[in-house]
């Protein structure tokens, strides 16, 4: 039944199995709490909320500007203490600072939400619970949702592949809400009736198929696809291919061939949003790695700055050298424990110094590794030596616009050379000859 | 929350930032390069059992001139010392396993020298040398016999074939003792000649006084070593796989499928080390994945015209060096396709000779 897949891969070290087994437990919710206006990919929202403002669980805080935004909304009941600019994972945001009454006063639940939504509403809904997806990259849900009229939809794909170390968010979801994610998933087919429903996880996440299954009892046109448990299985595009065997088009979005993507526990909160009127307020994030004594699934409200879920998680019992906003593959590294629980944070990982590689970097020797494990294809040390010389349009025209970002290139490599840092930088000069032009 | 405890926070702890990923596999160069000397080790250890302890010797003179000539170049061209990655003991290994039975300790030198520098530094050191350093001063010990016999005139014993034809006429007794199995099949012959060396003889190595190179002369030796680097994925096993499949076919049909013959040329020459230790190396190989499917696939057709047409059994040696030159422009055809694309990237192969060192040097010290 699993799926062995062809696609290019590495097959880092899972680490999921002390958090694997454990339930979700609810995180307590700190007194003062940080939301910065943008928890979502595009433009950051703007603060509609001035300091000394009431503020209810599910109160417009930030409103979403442009076509590609999100809302940001307050999860807990209390006032604004501070609208100041803070250094968060991906650089100086705007965050409004609330101090948590401890009441968790809820707003009403959205009048239009029930059990007869018109599915043309349902974007609508989406879009003011400021919902995005969960999986990392944050793109706002009710963009996906509303793909241009020109677009036919026929398959949507639940990305349950769970694919980075450490990580068992998705996996505890998918087990403790198949049902929920299940009556998401019905929400968006009403809208755009598809053909085909598959639910991409990995063949590491039994439990989950088992609990899946149950909740697609007699909804024919859902299939569980379980794949090779392989780093980055849960990257859009590959997901894509290994279900339908559709490729995107480069440049292009999955709605071009035809299909909606998103993180399991995305459809848990269309659902939420959806059926019951509630907005995004909390998540599932595991905060696990050899430092965490107790490591942990918890329900965190979002906002909830990671300082105040060590101790919930017993503290540490190995000295942390390195804090990671998600896993150690793909995720950024922070210093300011005051940094919140995000819409996109799947974990927090911690590592020791002795985790923390830093083996000196030598000379290619042209193993061909870094070609053999690129998902999507490049020639990484191409790419990379180009950009070292200076050869930016060079690296262009190999491709690194292209790269996504996993990581498989630097971290296969023997001679420990920088790979995606340089196709990182690559792509940055690319962008910025593009302007200048 | 309890308050009377101290609130664990990240600002108390020394934390460090950079960028992702942020594991990586536990492997480096240099462990690759030891999996490929421990290889060596079989073949060494057959080659010293049937030709006594020149083989060692002569090994290890390679080893050292390699380490210290490569040391010594860096030094003088100031770029950073790479003697640690382990890839110069691998390249004198070679050149001592590849050296004829009899070879002088002086030509060992000279091959290494060669080998090292002309062939792997002056290009740019590893990883951007287009040829193969061993297989380079092989061929230069071979194509320049003169060189070698000026400094160490009539010592030297000729062992390859086309040698041995060349001067056949001059002193044919002398060569008796240092006639390969090879000559005895390579000279375009279609089947094995009566008096030939037993095929077992040949897979077990024991030439009974007969020529041919030190680390060549066991095949099983050479197949215990090939297994060795499949299993620990050194090397695709696709790779020796399709050198010896294409030599095995060109041959089987060129003598009427005379299984026997075939078997003759897999278990001769440096057909087996080859295989196992040239075609797959890594910086001189293909990039590309149909790259790595053409080479080994074009260097068994050269191999193989080599010996049925021209009188040469060191048609290995050529046939690399000559798929070696040509592999950057096939890369260049056969680059991958990128997810999403419709054509491949064609971009020019990524070989730096015409570099200036010193702006390398600059950003490898980054």
């Amino acid at each position: 039944m699993r799926l062995k897949t062809k696609q290019q891969a590495t097959f880092p070290k899972h680490n999921k199995s002390r958090t694997h087994h454990k339930q979700i437990e609810k995180a307590q919710t700190p007194s003062i709490m940080v939301f910065p206006m943008s928890m979502h990919l595009g433009a950051p929202a703007k603060p509609v909320v001035a300091v000394g403002d009431q503020v209810k669980v599910g109160t417009l805080i930030g409103e979403a500007q442009g076509f590609i935004s999100a809302n940001v909304l307050s999860s807990v009941s209390g006032e604004v203490i501070s609208i100041e600019e803070r250094n968060m994972v991906n650089g100086v945001l705007t965050c409004v600072i609330i101090k948590n009454d401890g009441e968790f006063i809820e707003e009403p639940a959205f009048p239009e939400a029930g059990d007869n939504v018109d599915p043309v509403l349902v974007p609508e809904l989406i879009k003011r619970a400021g919902i995005t997806g969960m999986g990392g990259a944050q793109f706002p849900t009710n963009v996906k949702m509303a793909p241009p009229k020109d677009k036919t939809i026929d398959t949507i794909i639940l990305n349950g592949a769970e694919c980075e170390p450490y990580s068992t968010s998705d996996l505890r979801t998918m087990i403790e809400y198949a049902d929920e994610i299940i009556k998401g998933v019905r929400v968006i087919d009403e809208i755009f009736n598809v053909e085909k429903v598959y639910i991409g996880i990995e063949d590491n996440a039994k439990e989950a198929g088992e609990a899946l299954s149950k909740a697609i009892e007699g909804y024919d046109k859902v299939e569980i696809k379980v794949l090779e448990a392989k780093y980055p299985q849960g990257s859009e595009k590959q997901l894509i291919e290994n279900c339908t065997g559709r490729q995107v088009p480069a440049g292009g979005l999955p709605a071009d061939i035809g299909c909606i993507v998103s993180n399991v526990g995305t459809f848990q909160q269309i659902y939420r949003a959806v059926r019951l009127g509630k907005p995004m307020v909390e998540r599932v994030t595991t905060i696990s790695g050899t430092p965490i004594a107790d490591p942990k699934n918890l329900l965190v409200r979002l906002g909830t700055p990671i300082d105040d879920l060590i101790d919930q998680c017993g503290g540490f019992q190995e000295v942390p050298r390195k804090v990671i906003h998600g896993g150690p593959m793909m995720g950024k590294t922070i210093k300011d424990g005051a940094i919140p629980i995000s819409k996109g944070t799947t974990h927090i990982t911690f590592m020791t110094a002795d985790e923390v590689d830093a083996e000196e970097r030598i000379d290619c020797i042209r193993c061909s590794e870094c070609l053999n494990v690129c998902p999507v294809s490049l020639q990484p040390i191409l790419i990379s030596n180009a950009y070292e010389r200076g050869d930016i349009e060079k690296a262009e025209q190999l491709g690194a616009m292209d790269c996504i970002e996993c990581g498989n290139c630097s971290f296969i490599c023997p001679s420990k050379i920088p790979l995606l840092d340089n196709i990182i930088k690559a792509k940055t000069a690319i962008k910025q000859n593009a302007r200048a032009v | 929350m309890t308050t009377d405890k101290k609130k664990t926070t990240l600002a108390d702890y020394d934390l460090v930032l950079d960028n992702s990923p942020h594991v990586f596999e536990k492997w480096s160069s240099q462990w690759i390069m030891l999996q490929v000397i421990i290889a060596m080790m079989f073949p060494l250890i057959a080659g010293t059992y049937f030709f006594g302890l020149q083989t060692l010797y002569l090994t290890v003179i390679a080893v050292i001139t390699c380490v210290i000539s490569e040391y010594i170049y860096e030094k003088v061209v100031r770029k950073r010392v790479t003697v640690t990655d382990l890839s110069a003991v691998v390249t004198g290994m070679l050149i001592g396993l590849s050296m004829p039975n009899g070879t002088q300790w002086f030509s060992v030198i000279l091959v290494s020298l060669f080998a090292i520098i002309i062939v792997k530094m002056i290009p740019g050191g590893i990883g951007k040398n287009r040829f193969n350093p061993a297989v380079g001063g092989r061929v230069m010990y071979l194509m320049a016999p003169w060189i070698v016999n000026t400094f160490v005139a009539g010592e030297d014993l000729i062992t390859t074939a086309s040698q041995a034809e060349a001067i056949t006429t001059a002193t044919p007794d002398d060569l008796v003792a240092a006639a390969t199995p090879l000559y005895y099949i390579a000279s375009g012959a279609a089947e094995v000649p009566d008096g030939a060396q037993t095929l077992m003889n040949m897979f077990l190595g024991n030439q009974g006084g007969w020529g041919g190179s030190l680390g060549e002369t066991s095949a099983l030796a050479l197949l215990i070593a090939m297994a060795f680097l499949i299993i620990r994925r050194i090397i695709n096993p696709k790779i020796p796989a399709l050198y010896i499949g294409t030599v095995a076919s060109i041959m089987l049909v060129y003598s009427g499928f005379d299984f026997e013959y075939m078997m003759y040329h897999l278990f001769s020459g440096a057909l087996l080390l080859a295989a196992t230790f040239m075609i797959t190396d890594y910086a001189s190989g293909g990039l590309t994945s149909v790259g790595r499917t053409l080479f080994p696939i074009g260097a068994g057709i050269l191999t193989a015209a080599f010996r049925i047409g021209y009188f040469s059994p060191e048609g290995v040696g050529f046939s690399i060096l000559i798929m070696n030159a040509i592999i950057p422009f096939i890369d260049k055809l056969v680059m991958p396709k990128i997810y999403g694309h419709k054509k491949r990237p064609m971009v020019d192969p990524d070989y730096n000779l015409t570099e200036p060192l010193k702006k390398r040097d600059v950003l490898t010290e980054k």
